[in-house]
């Protein structure tokens, strides 16, 4: 059970940031339920004035999911949402299960089987693409809440920031944005700081954390995203394009 | 004698490599692949050479261990991914008795009967017709009037040592291994 | 009230007459009952009068979870379903059934612990819940359909993330056998028609609530971790049942996975290769129940495992058969487990193509299909073997009349046609003559309805019938007198996996000796199953220790078909596993630190307020001979051996009675009649029992 940590993906990766890196100590951190935020600076991002800012880099990784091996047991969920926030909550999980576990046949006269447990048997992992540039969650966040991480460079939300407009969860087509009705305050993957809790917790090796690849091409909308993109960042935008 | 640290180290990698892929590996395939790196005069020289490489392994390393078949081979495995179980079946594989032996072993330890089908999954791995052939060997042979055989109600056929356990348990066993198991869920 | 974790804090109590609705404090009134089977034998203590009637509207039906459903904790899926049992013979008593699945974890999500449901509405419905809010609503235009389309049409109102928990044809029409359903396979069996004579069609629930976990996160991790590691296969099976490069022992287990055998029927094959059991992520591989049940021709049909939130273990297997689609008319796709699986293919007594050939997987496609849909219970596989015998001895016959019996394709049946079922499940939902009729009041109101004497069952050992309308569950066939005293406990099959896990892990005797002294004092505890020493103290303490770990269980919401994990896998532990893993989790989801002794306590009040429910309903204290009785089977042995013979489980009738002694005795209970006493009561802080019973003369001194 060899567990992969973040070092095997930043090597694989080539050249990145680790912990010596000294763009490291320009970062602020936030420890906030125990979970690491950080105030992205321009180092990775670009900023136009003070506020905006669009994330530019990739992050090093991503969590993949098997659906042919998924046994719909939802303990990524629950590992997700007990290991880094301490409550049992399959809604404020990064990793969506339950919404595709179950039957999602529209007619179910017809014969024709869609995934689910009423249907083909399939289960579909939901995960974070860990968008590439133009990453629509952080682009419609109007408090540039959503930023990038250390060592993985997840897009994640910082805490601080958010205020609960819930723009983001309106703008991810893969609607991966969770929402936190105790906290008032978006979610999404963090890659765990490198750890992912969700992989190691799948009892199936059905999820793996792997180099980043784009999915963002292959994988279909789940929703139509809300393409807002915050006026602050539109003229940034225009800086370069 | 001194032996470098790194024919030690490769010979032991490859040993817990083997085990890893669920196989012992045998004295000579560690000879062949690792003699041509010994430079001795003669080979005679180079067996022993080898031969107390090993011993020098086993003797430090705990999880290295060697079973010595009946035909004389000598396996090697590392118990960080294999049990003596397993590896003292591979071992075995080739021997006529081995059939017998694991029904002995089983008779005598948990105790219970073991099916036939038991020798046709893996790690046995043996057609029906390889097992039947062995049964027959043996029930016209000496030495094996302990191995006896009981068919369920549903036709299954299985065996026990009568050593370890009187045929009334084992018809009973037998009967629930085959059937009573499913039957109570 | 201290703000603890685990439970979700709200209890829902509906009033199906009025249609009132409220809510109560799950702590303040339940909290020494901890939950599941807990909160419904109180519910029922306090609610429900002696003398009420199953299908009363004062019948209440409790679905019950506990502080660890929905929780991490592996293993917590069930949901305890506690109500007076219509198929209790002759007389309606308490009893639960339990269901896995996702609804107990998502009602805790929808903000309660439990719901209690009394009552009656005057046209159907069904009960809608959602983040702390319930509502009645309309179910004319369900009625009549069956559990899969009523599922799916309430999961349409709801969202496809709802579980809902219905009844079939079988429940609405007040048949006996039938049970609810949630998550597409996981049933409660015996409830179906007390939620269809409430005009109860089913329950959605949703819920996008949280379950907190009092204790430190870290530790929680490292707890889930831990109890992951004890982990063995279904059942708690510790070992491989095949030899595997890692183990040490193998056996006849549920521990099928090996290199070569495959999820065939998966959109890729899968391989469910060497499961070491250091390795967590491949705890889903090792179990197949369909390879189990089936034989190895199912590994081709397996698509995956599959089962309740939270538990690694898919003890349910998901099915993909393409030619039933064709050749049946039902989906080719089709899962269950154990009883629930074999459900049709148990009513023929042999295939054109053997035990375990392709028709008999097809009797189980059909089986489930239709089963799982009309919402039709087996008991434990009862209704199957009273089918055949009643078939096969003529009796059926003579019984329901020659137009009748020439209805039926007898030639289809003896032949081990699938098609067979069609007919005859159909007719048990619908009540449609007088065969199907009979069989859906199960066994004890059947043999009564036809004219046959109990005991005429109970002398047979084929038919497993125990007493009182049900099977026997892990009797003396297994666990010797340990078995025949858990299955004299309870009003149904007795249901208690806490000894039979263990009996039949797989390790050898000499290893389960060690761990039996550790638990219950003695290498005596357990035998060889089928060479039986004499009783002895050990084996009553380890009935003792089955029945409270079972309610424990039930209540705090952890499968009893998985724990307890005093056996695990770990060579390096000598294959111990951890007797008080249940308070640990307990402790930490909670914040209300229990030792093992103090939950065994919680289960012992649990348990004892079991009994005293069936005494007072029964209006005897003397349990001894009017319900813990056993039947003259257990004392039979066909090849004529004595009892106590090397593979025979003929028990002693003396020593059975030495048995309840030993037990009764354990339990601190009456020697003579077998019940409670005045001071155990008060003991477990169950004083107004003992106040009930004084006045009304069923006290024991
Ligand atoms: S939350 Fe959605 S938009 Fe944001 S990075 Fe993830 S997949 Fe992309
Ligand atoms: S990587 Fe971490 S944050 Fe992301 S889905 Fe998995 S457990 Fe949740
Ligand atoms: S833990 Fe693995 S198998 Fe279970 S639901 Fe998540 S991805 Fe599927």
């Amino acid at each position: 059970m060899t567990k992969k940590n973040d070092g095997d993906i930043l090597k694989r990766n080539g050249p990145s940031v680790h912990s010596s890196n000294p763009c490291f100590s320009r970062r602020e951190f936030l420890f906030m339920g125990g979970i690491i935020f950080t105030a992205a600076t321009a180092s990775q991002c670009w900023s136009s004035g003070n506020s905006s800012l669009i994330i530019i880099e990739q992050a090093n990784g991503l969590v993949v999911g098997d659906p042919s091996k998924c046994v719909g047991c939802r303990r990524c969920e629950l590992a997700c949402s007990e290991f880094n926030d301490g409550k049992a909550s399959p809604v404020i999980s990064r990793i969506k299960i339950s919404r595709n576990l179950n039957p999602w046949i529209s007619n179910p006269g017809v014969k024709q089987f869609g995934p689910g447990t009423f249907g083909n048997g399939l289960v579909i992992q939901d995960l974070c693409k860990q968008c590439p540039h133009p990453v629509p969650c952080a682009n419609a966040c109007p408090h540039n809440a959503i930023v990038l991480a250390p060592n993985t460079k997840a897009r994640v939300v910082d805490s601080a920031k958010c205020v609960g407009c819930k723009i983001c969860q309106r703008a991810c087509p893969w609607d991966m944005i969770s929402f936190d009705p105790d906290t008032n305050r978006a979610t999404k993957c963090f890659l765990c700081n490198g750890n992912p809790k969700c992989v190691a917790a799948c009892p199936a090796e059905a999820l793996k954390y792997v180099p980043w690849c784009d999915l963002t091409k292959i994988e279909r909308p789940r929703i139509s995203p809300n393409t807002f993109i915050s006026p602050s960042k539109a003229s940034t935008c225009i800086e370069c394009h | 004698m001194n032996f470098s640290e790194n024919l030690l180290a490769t010979i032991t990698g490859m040993i817990r490599e083997s085990s890893e892929a669920g196989l012992i590996i045998p004295h000579e395939d560690l000879f062949e692949a690792l003699g041509q790196d010994i430079i001795l005069e003669s080979d005679c020289y180079k067996i022993s050479f080898f031969e107390k490489a090993l011993d020098k392994i086993l003797e430090k390393n705990a999880d290295i261990n060697k079973l010595t078949a009946k035909n004389g081979v000598s396996y090697y495995y590392s118990s960080l991914s294999m049990s003596d179980t397993y590896a003292s079946i591979l071992a075995r594989k080739h021997d006529d008795t081995l059939i017998a032996d694991i029904v002995r072993e089983n008779s005598q330890l948990y105790p219970r009967p073991v099916p036939l089908s038991l020798f046709e999954h893996s790690p046995f791995g043996f057609t029906r017709e390889q097992i039947l052939d062995q049964l027959k060997r043996m029930f016209g042979s000496d030495g094996f009037q302990d191995i006896l055989q009981t068919t369920t109600s549903s036709g299954n056929i299985f065996l026990y040592s009568s050593r370890f356990l009187d045929h009334a348990y084992a018809i009973k066993m037998a009967e629930w291994i085959d059937i009573g198991e499913a039957n109570n869920p | 009230m201290a703000n603890y974790g685990g439970w979700v804090g709200k209890t829902l109590r509906v009033d199906l007459s009025n249609g009132n609705i409220s809510i109560e404090n799950t702590l303040e009134k339940y909290k020494d009952y901890l939950g599941g089977t807990g909160i419904g034998y109180k519910v029922l203590w306090d609610e429900v009068p002696a003398g009420t009637q199953p299908f009363d509207p004062v019948n209440r039906i409790v679905f019950g979870v506990g502080p660890l459903a929905g929780t991490g904790a592996p293993c917590n899926g069930r949901t305890a379903i506690t109500t007076l049992w219509p198929t209790c013979w002759p007389k309606s008593l308490v009893a639960s059934g339990h269901m896995g699945g996702n609804f107990a974890a998502e009602l805790k999500y929808a903000g309660f612990d439990a719901i209690i449901i009394y009552g009656k509405a005057d046209q159907p419905v069904w009960l809608c819940i959602l983040d702390g809010k319930a509502e009645i609503r309309d179910a004319r235009n369900l009625w009549g359909e069956g559990i899969r389309r009523t599922s799916m049409e309430i999961s349409r109102q709801m969202g496809p993330r709802a579980s809902v928990a219905a009844i079939g044809q079988a429940g609405e029409n007040l048949v006996p056998m039938s049970v609810v359903i949630n998550s597409h396979s996981h049933s409660a069996g015996g409830v179906g028609s007390v939620m269809g004579s409430k005009n109860l069609k089913a329950i959605g629930v949703l819920g996008t609530g949280s379950i907190r976990i009092a204790g430190n996160k870290e530790e929680w991790e490292k707890a889930v971790n831990y109890h992951l590691s004890l982990l063995g296969a279904n059942n708690q099976h510790v070992v491989p049942d095949s030899p595997q490069k890692w183990s040490e022992y193998y056996g006849p287990t549920r521990w099928v996975a090996s290199p070569g055998r495959r999820w065939g029927a998966a959109s890729s094959s899968i391989d469910t290769g060497s499961c070491d059991p250091h390795n967590l992520n491949r705890i889903a591989y090792r179990t197949n129940n369909a390879a189990f049940f089936l034989g190895e021709r199912a590994w081709k049909y397996t698509v995956r495992g599959n089962g309740c939130s939270s538990c690694p273990i898919r003890c349910h297997t998901i099915l993909k058969v393409p030619s039933v689609s064709s050749k049946y008319g039902i989906p080719e796709i089709g899962q269950n487990t154990c009883v629930g699986m074999l459900f049709g293919r148990n009513f023929f007594r042999s295939f054109p193509d053997g035990p375990k050939g392709e028709t008999s997987i097809e009797a189980c496609m059909v089986g489930m299909s239709l089963a799982d849909d009309l919402g039709i219970w087996d008991n434990y596989g009862q209704m199957q073997r009273d089918f055949q015998e009643l078939y096969y001895s003529g009796i059926l016959k003579e019984k329901v009349g020659s137009k009748e019996f020439k209805s039926y394709s007898w030639d289809e049946y003896e032949k081990g046609s699938p098609n067979f079922l069609f007919k005859l499940l159909r007719g048990i939902a619908l009540k449609r003559d007088e065969l199907t009729t009979a069989l859906g009041m199960g066994t004890g109101y059947h043999l009564e309805r036809w004219g046959i004497p109990e005991k005429d069952w109970q002398e047979r050992p084929e038919l497993s019938y125990w007493k009182m309308g049900h099977p026997r569950h892990h009797s003396s066939e297994e666990a010797g007198q340990t078995g025949v005293i858990i299955n004299t406990q309870y009003n149904r099959d007795s249901q208690c996996h806490s000894h039979t896990n263990f009996i039949r892990n797989g390790l050898p005797l000499h290893v389960q000796k060690q761990i039996a002294v550790d638990i219950w004092g003695s290498t005596d505890a357990i035998d060889a199953m089928s060479a039986y020493s004499p009783m002895n103290v050990y084996k009553a303490k380890m009935a003792k220790w089955s029945i409270l770990r079972k309610e424990l269980h039930d209540s705090l919401s952890i499968c009893n078909w998985m724990g307890p994990w005093i056996a695990s896998p770990l060579k390096e532990h000598n294959y111990k596993g951890d007797d008080s893993v249940e308070s640990l989790l307990y402790s930490l989801a909670t914040g209300n630190p229990k030792s093992r002794e103090e939950l065994d306590k919680d289960s012992e009040r649990i348990f004892v307020l079991h009994r005293a429910l069936t005494i007072r309903d029964m209006q005897t204290s003397d349990m001894r001979t009017k319900h813990d009785t056993v039947p003259k089977w257990i004392f039979k042995d066909q090849a004529g051996k004595p009892p106590f013979s090397s593979g025979s489980s003929a028990m002693d009738p003396d020593d059975i009675k030495l048995a309840m002694d030993m037990f009764y005795s354990e339990m601190g209970w009456d020697l003579e009649t077998g019940a409670p006493r005045t001071e155990t009561y008060q003991k477990l802080g169950l004083q107004d029992v003992a106040d009930v019973f004084d006045r009304n003369g069923l006290a024991v001194g």
